[in-house]
């Protein structure tokens, strides 16, 4: 067997025989998706806070067909509609920011429609929330009407529809996030969990005086290319754990009617996904190598990770601005930190998930990002070969910019 | 004589210091081979060179008559001086794996690890931890990944260092061995004594530079004269026209002056009043003659 591939094999099985790799396994979903409740919970907060922000709107028409509404309700930049084909029309073109549509059942079917340009996730979320503040104000100056306790206690959902830039439609709910949240659960899984099994790998072979042995055997070249695959096919165990594991419960739970949920996969970017699996498998690398020349210049385990921290931090730098990344995917800060190495990949599937990046941006995209690979592959290699035999001491700054400057 | 390797002009340097300077030698086929040096004298650099670890800067670095590549290593057991083992794997799997990457077969690697094991007393503890091994036991296991596959060269960089002296034993005893088959060893080491008694040829060096080489025999006779080795009892008479000596009370190593014969010694110390219990003409030892090359420096 290719030698390669022997260090391939032995990295999986070493790995996927920890127990600490099936805690991460089974555990860390289960953190995650509690992090990602708290998080949405305090998004429904913002949503409250957002009403406001739809007040600087210039223009919002609410067409109310089942005579809800208060009249002192509508003035600038909230106007009174008659038909609704009209209004969407206004705001496919641009004319308008957003139409309400409050249909003549909409107290008996529970069910209103919302229509607005693209303009990002919070204030989508900000039209339903001004949506329904505009029946409870309008319930408060009527108390006495029979109707107010319905339009109050009747709890109301929205149909929402979301025109991209060219007018075409867009998806927007559970479908609209289903795509990006699991394809980011996925990559901040695989990516970090994973980049430091090959941290801890290359560290902890060279705090057990392993290395020099290895390479006897075979080259630094065929060893860090060998646990690169066995630590990917570490990674891919743990996706299709996690998919099973994911689609398990969601069958159970649609089986059982305890998730209630209608959820129209075709309204979902689904065609996004291979693309997002290209993007996280190039994170996984570029992270992977980062983690090798780390752990190559490291003293120990505990010492390469406190060297790895720093990367972590870039790493998940994005998620201190998420919500501004959420609500503008093509803005500056997410164009910025698209093209930076360290979240270049995790932003790039963020942005495919949520609107719609051009052909040619997912191609260069994919393009940088194999740069990134090819380079931390380059520089890993190199520190790896200037530190792996260095015991007891980190290479000088000096020796590092050497070695790093250094052709061939 | 077959040589298995062949070093020549070997030189190379770590930014502006010369860890190794234009060193030769060869080692033949069933030697066992003493590459002698303090710490710091380049014994590793050049292991490392010799197994392409390192890149020499100059120089032929041959291993059975071209230089080395990683197929090789299916007839070469490394021991290198910083060793260690994965304290979280099997024993067994650790077998497996240096066989495999050595381009044994996974049964062969098995058959190879089992012989080994049942050898030194450890077949029960085959399927545990490393980590769940004592440290001798766990010392045992490292040499044998170096020589379960039955090499036709060992490269042992200390190989005695951090061996508690049940597992030293057992190792002289595993070279006695391996030379009775015809194995080459190549070891290096600054224990000296231990050299004298093992090797059939040497390598001296001191920073970085060749200062002796041949069998044992022949570097002591290059590099120092007879000594006399005296056992008594009585009072050991000092006559500095004749010789300088190292003396206990009941021993003394006596080095003649230039041109004095021993014979005339012997009569000197027999007209005194002391009793000879034995004496004996012999070489420096090697120890002596490393000490004084060191010292030339």
């Amino acid at each position: 067997m290719n030698r390669m591939l022997v260090v391939a094999k032995f990295e999986y099985l070493k790995t996927v025989k920890r127990k600490a790799f099936w805690f991460a396994t089974l555990f860390m979903p289960v953190m995650i998706v509690v992090i990602m409740a708290v998080s949405a919970f305090s998004s429904v907060e913002g949503s409250k806070r957002l009403e406001q922000v739809s007040e600087s709107i210039d223009h919002i028409t609410v067409i109310d067909e089942a005579g809800l509404i208060s009249e002192s309700l509508f003035s600038d930049p909230v106007f009174k509609g008659d038909s609704f084909e009209q209004a969407r029309q206004q705001v496919q073109s641009g004319e308008t920011d957003a139409v309400v549509f409050f249909p003549e059942d909409t107290l008996t079917s529970g069910s209103y429609q919302v229509v607005t340009k693209d303009v990002g996730l919070f204030q989508t979320f900000g039209y339903q929330g001004f949506a329904e503040a505009l029946i409870q104000q309008s319930a408060y100056e009527r108390i006495d009407d029979p109707t107010a306790i319905a339009m109050i206690t009747q709890p109301l959902s929205s149909q929402v529809t979301v025109f991209g830039e060219n007018g075409q439609t867009q998806p927007f709910g559970v479908e609209r996030f289903i795509v990006p949240g699991v394809s980011l659960l996925f990559f901040f899984l695989s990516v970090f969990i994973s980049g430091q099994y090959m941290l801890q790998s290359v560290a902890e072979e060279k705090e057990n005086r392993m290395i020099e042995n290895l390479l006897s055997m075979v080259s630094s070249r065929s060893l860090i290319f060998g646990k690169l695959l066995g630590l990917t096919g570490a990674a891919f165990t743990q996706l299709i754990v996690w998919a099973v594991l994911g689609g398990g419960a969601v069958i159970f739970g649609i089986a059982n009617e305890s998730i209630d949920v209608a959820i129209d996969f075709s309204q979902a970017p689904l065609e996004t996904i291979p693309v997002n699996i290209i993007f996280t498998l190039l994170g996984f690398l570029f992270f992977a190598s980062v983690m090798t020349g780390v752990g190559g210049i490291g003293t120990s385990y505990k010492d390469s990770q406190s060297l790895s921290s720093v990367f972590v931090i870039l790493s998940v730098l994005p998620f201190y601005f998420i919500t501004i990344l959420l609500s503008d995917p093509n803005g500056v800060i997410a164009q910025v930190v698209s093209y930076f190495p360290f979240t270049s990949a995790m932003i790039f599937i963020l942005r495919n998930s949520i609107t719609t990046l051009s052909p040619l941006e997912v191609g260069f995209g994919l393009l940088i990002n194999l740069v990134y690979v090819a380079l931390a592959g380059l520089l890993a290699l190199k520190l790896f070969n200037l530190g792996s035999l260095m015991y007891n001491r980190r290479p000088k700054m000096r020796e590092i910019m050497h070695v790093l400057l250094k052709r061939g | 004589m077959k040589k298995i390797i062949e070093i020549k002009d070997f030189t190379k340097s770590f930014g502006s210091q010369t860890a190794v300077d234009n060193l030769s030698f060869d080692v033949y086929e069933g030697d066992i081979f003493a590459f002698l040096g303090s710490n710091g004298s380049g014994k590793t650099t050049t292991i490392r060179c010799l197994l392409d670890i390192y890149t020499p800067d100059s120089g032929t670095l041959h291993l059975f008559g071209r230089p080395y590549e990683f197929s090789m290593s299916k007839d070469i057991g490394y021991l290198p001086e910083e060793r260690g083992i994965y304290t979280r794997s099997r024993v067994i799997d650790l077998f497996v794996y240096f066989g495999n990457l050595r381009g044994i077969s996974t049964k062969d690697a098995l058959d190879n690890a089992h012989q080994y094991l049942e050898r030194v007393g450890l077949i029960e503890h085959k399927d545990k931890q490393v980590s769940q091994l004592s440290s001798g036991m766990q010392q045992k296991v490292q040499v044998g990944l170096a020589l379960q596959h039955h090499p036709r060269l060992l490269l042992l960089d200390e190989p005695f260092k951090g061996l508690d002296p049940l597992n030293r034993q057992l190792f002289i005893e595993m070279f006695k061995e391996l030379k009775e088959q015809g194995v080459t060893i190549v070891y290096s080491t600054h224990v000296i004594d231990e050299a004298q008694r093992l090797t059939d040829r040497l390598v001296i060096i001191n920073d970085g530079k060749r200062k002796a080489y041949g069998t044992t025999e022949e570097v002591r006779k290059t590099h120092g004269s007879e000594h006399i080795h005296l056992e008594f009892t009585g009072k050991f008479p000092k006559r500095s026209e004749l010789y300088t000596s190292v003396s206990t009370t009941k021993t003394a190593e006596i080095i003649p002056n230039k041109g004095v014969d021993p014979e005339e010694i012997l009569q000197e110390l027999l007209a005194s009043d002391l009793r000879i219990i034995s004496f004996r003409i012999d070489l420096p030892s090697l120890n002596e003659v490393f000490i004084a090359l060191s010292k030339d420096e």
